[in-house]
């Protein structure tokens, strides 16, 4: 901006308000020799400055200034069309236009300058305000920068603040940009911890939902994914990707919800499955106070249609199957309640009747979730009464085939007892001990007869022994013979067990062997002695 | 946190989606695997890799199950698994993803998802039917085998009837039966029959079998026959009583 601009802004002023070039260049001259265009075109120049700002900021003052400045336009050009100030030989009212020039000229600049101070200031508000914006933002560092370099305070003359407010303004447009970036750094910072706690959330109901049975192993492919987007997110030097941050935060509160179901189903079915044992030892026993045997042994596969916990689920899809579950072991529980009930009160029942009752219990998983679609309605009745009159005998065939095999082959591993479907091998097993006298030791099952036991008694005895005697021996020393003769023991009660029966000689091998075992434990307890002597 | 930090312990890495697809695409240990698991995260497609994923898990246990009964459809399964691998293999491949900072396009995962999500879903619809066909099978066979079966002297045990019957029930759902309680039922129901001496060979139900095809042409029928030769197969021992079944069935087959 030079001096020049600032003419032909008042030229232009003026032609617009009708006055002819030469009056304007006549009045200029004037002006001139006046000495008041010098001080009128430094307004003028001051004056471009608050438009600048203004169209920068919005400034308060600029109403003053503008009409200030009609003001001194109008003076000016009343000047201009007087020829008693134009005219060289009349000049009669040069001081008082002079005057009035200056006293306007005084107002407007201080206007003018209020108005500059004020702008610059609203600057400094919005750059500190930009500053603090965009602090986190990865990519305004260049900005940021830039915008602090432009002296806005410093400067004064009017040049200058133009080239600084023009400067400033271009960075404004970039600053407005990343200002949007912004909002999504705010976004994804929310995003992220949103993510990061629905992952810590969900790793911990998914370890409760395993302890509790069930196993949602496709859990782990989002938490994977999720993980990963939480680290590629940390770590990325550019603008996170609200859609991927969205999409994530979506698909881990849907796994959250699956989790938090699963559990729910997996505490409700453990709790069900316990009442149902309850009531199923209940009726049991109350069967047998009825000496319904038969019946009883038929309610141990009353539930054994729930499904075996743990469970390992590999799609959510599977969660509702765990619900259609819980429908029917609620089912069985109340059915099995009512029976308990009318049970507990009876003296006599009905064997039909009582049949007809728990019919539908064996039946009620089958009905509800395992039947549908399968085969024709017919079929499966006379399949279905078919199985539950056989289970009545299943236990007792059972039973019996095993006390045949083991009486005789003496002793059997669980796994020969292929009759019996694996799962329920170690139930039937635990019932069998507790009616009958077999020993289960590891995976094999031993008649227990008198003998057998006694034997069985003198093993672990004797075993026990074995290991006194090596701890001892380590502390003090034992005679070794001590040890010696334990293992010799030991090896005749092994070689003895092999036969279940005991002959007249393996009974006096019996025999002998316990004398044995009772002489080494006098010498022992002769060792005790010492031992507590030492002390 | 393994996040925070970005360090992986890619032996850990694990889960259905990138134990049966992706650890194929990449072995283990790679952090390619991951990456590619998160793309499909952002692409919205892990659903429906997710449901292709389960699907193939259904189809293997009832592979598994079916060999039991003498049929195989192990080639058919791994048709399936393989072009769900390939077809996870082209989404990684896919020209869209590369060169370009994925984070930062999210209209690159709009796309690839409208690309891939149809494909996917076509896959795990064949599967799906796969799995059907396996189910009708399955259930032809469990049902032959009752009816092969009643013709032993064994028809009458009890926990062979419980067994078969429970084999019926559980067929509705696979799923929740693991491998070794299917092997138990199934043990439950043939080994009283192990015990027995074969009397006729497999070839003699082959010869009966060829015969009775040749004239009936319902493929309802025809799949049972077949199930029934499958069944002979697997299991020899069980040979003179499926010719009983056969002989039974004879005055039902017919030619249209």
């Amino acid at each position: 901006m030079s001096v020049s601009s600032g003419e032909s802004i008042l030229r232009e002023e003026l032609v617009k308000r009708g006055h002819t070039p030469l009056e304007i260049a006549r009045f200029i001259k004037v002006l001139r020799r006046d000495g008041l265009l010098e001080d009128l075109l430094n307004a003028l120049m001051r004056l471009f400055v608050v438009y600048k700002l203004a169209s920068v900021v919005d400034i308060e003052e600029v109403e003053d200034v503008e009409e200030q400045y009609r003001m001194l336009i109008n003076l000016l050009s009343k000047m201009c069309g007087d020829s008693a100030y134009v005219r060289p030989i009349l000049r009669r009212r040069v001081n008082e236009y002079k005057r009035a020039v200056n006293e306007i000229l005084d107002d407007l600049n201080e206007s003018i300058e209020r108005s500059i101070t004020s702008g610059l200031n609203k600057l400094e508000d919005i750059r500190s305000k930009a500053l603090e914006e965009l602090a986190e933002v990865r990519e305004a560092k260049e900005v940021i920068r830039k915008l602090k370099s432009i002296p806005l305070r410093r400067t004064r003359s009017p040049e200058e603040i133009v080239r600084n407010v023009e400067a400033f303004e271009q960075l404004l447009i970039v600053v407005k940009e990343l200002e949007k970036k912004k909002e999504v750094y705010e976004r994804s910072k929310k995003l992220l911890a949103s993510i990061e706690r629905l992952i810590g959330i969900i790793e911990e109901k998914y370890k409760e939902a395993e302890l509790v049975g069930v196993k949602l192993s496709y859990v782990e492919d989002y938490l994977l994914a999720a993980r990963y987007c939480l680290a590629e997110h940390v770590n990325s030097k550019s603008v996170p990707s609200l859609h991927c941050l969205v999409n994530a935060e979506r698909m881990l509160s849907g796994v959250l919800e699956d989790v938090e179901r699963a559990l729910k189903y997996g505490h409700k079915l453990i709790e069900l499955k316990a009442a149902i044992s309850d009531l199923k030892a209940e009726c049991m026993s109350a069967l047998r106070r009825l000496e319904l045997d038969e019946i009883a042994d038929l309610m141990r596969f009353v539930g054994s249609e729930l499904p075996f916990l743990p469970i390992e689920l590999v799609s959510g899809v599977e969660i509702e199957k765990l619900r259609l579950f819980l429908d029917v072991a609620e089912d069985l529980k109340n059915g099995l309640d009512e029976l308990r009930l009318e049970l507990s009160f009876a003296r006599e029942v009905n064997k039909e009747s009582l049949m007809v009752k728990i019919y539908p219990l064996l039946k009620s998983g089958l009905s509800s979730v395992f039947i549908k679609g399968l085969a024709e309605e017919l079929r499966r009745l006379r399949l279905a009464s078919l199985g539950v009159e056989d289970l009545t005998r299943l236990y007792s065939v059972w039973r019996r085939t095993t006390l045949d095999m083991l009486r005789k082959k003496g002793r059997l591993k669980i796994n020969e007892l292929t009759f019996i479907p694996s799962s329920w091998r170690k139930r039937f097993l635990e019932y069998l001990a507790e009616e009958e006298s077999i020993m289960i030791e590891g995976d094999t099952i031993i008649l227990a007869s008198e003998s057998l036991k006694k034997i069985m008694l003198l093993k672990r005895r004797v075993e026990a022994l074995i290991n006194l005697v090596e701890a001892l021996s380590i502390l003090k020393s034992v005679k070794p013979s001590l040890l010696d003769d334990l293992k010799k023991v030991a090896e005749r009660l092994r070689l003895l067990e092999v036969s279940v029966k005991l002959g007249e000689d393996k009974r006096k091998e019996l025999e002998e062997i316990e004398k044995m075992l009772d002489s080494i434990l006098i010498s022992m307890s002769a060792y005790e002695d010492v031992l507590y002597e030492t002390r | 946190m393994a996040a925070k930090s970005g360090n992986w312990d890619l032996a850990k890495v694990k889960g259905p989606i990138y134990d049966a697809l992706i650890s194929k695409i990449w072995p283990p240990p790679s952090i390619e695997g991951v990456r590619f698991l998160y793309s499909l995260m952002c692409s919205e497609l892990l659903d429906d890799v997710r449901q292709l994923a389960y699907a193939l898990h259904r189809l293997k246990k009832l592979e598994l199950f079916s060999n039991y009964f003498g049929l195989s459809y192990s080639n058919d399964v791994a048709d399936i698994e393989r072009e769900s691998i390939e077809m996870l293999r082209k989404v990684s491949r896919d020209p869209l993803w590369h060169g370009k900072a994925v984070l930062e396009h999210s209209l690159v995962y709009t796309e690839i998802a409208n690309r891939y999500k149809p494909k996917i879903q076509g896959i795990r619809q064949r599967a799906e039917r796969l799995e059907e066909k396996i189910m009708e099978r399955l259930s032809l066979a469990v049902e032959e085998l009752a009816a092969i079966l009643n013709y032993s002297p064994h028809a009458q045990n009890p926990s062979y009837i419980f067994a078969v019957n429970t084999l019926k029930r559980v067929l509705a759902d696979p799923t929740l039966l693991t491998k070794n309680q299917f092997v138990a039922l199934f043990d439950t129901v043939l080994n009283l029959l192990i015990l027995e001496e074969a009397e006729e060979g497999p070839e003699s139900v082959e010869e009966v079998y060829q015969e009775l095809t040749q004239k009936e042409k319902r493929e309802e029928r025809r799949a049972r026959l077949e199930v029934i030769l499958a069944l002979t197969k697997r299991y020899p021992h069980i040979a003179k009583y499926a010719l009983k079944r056969l002989d039974e069935l004879r005055p039902e087959v017919r030619s249209e």
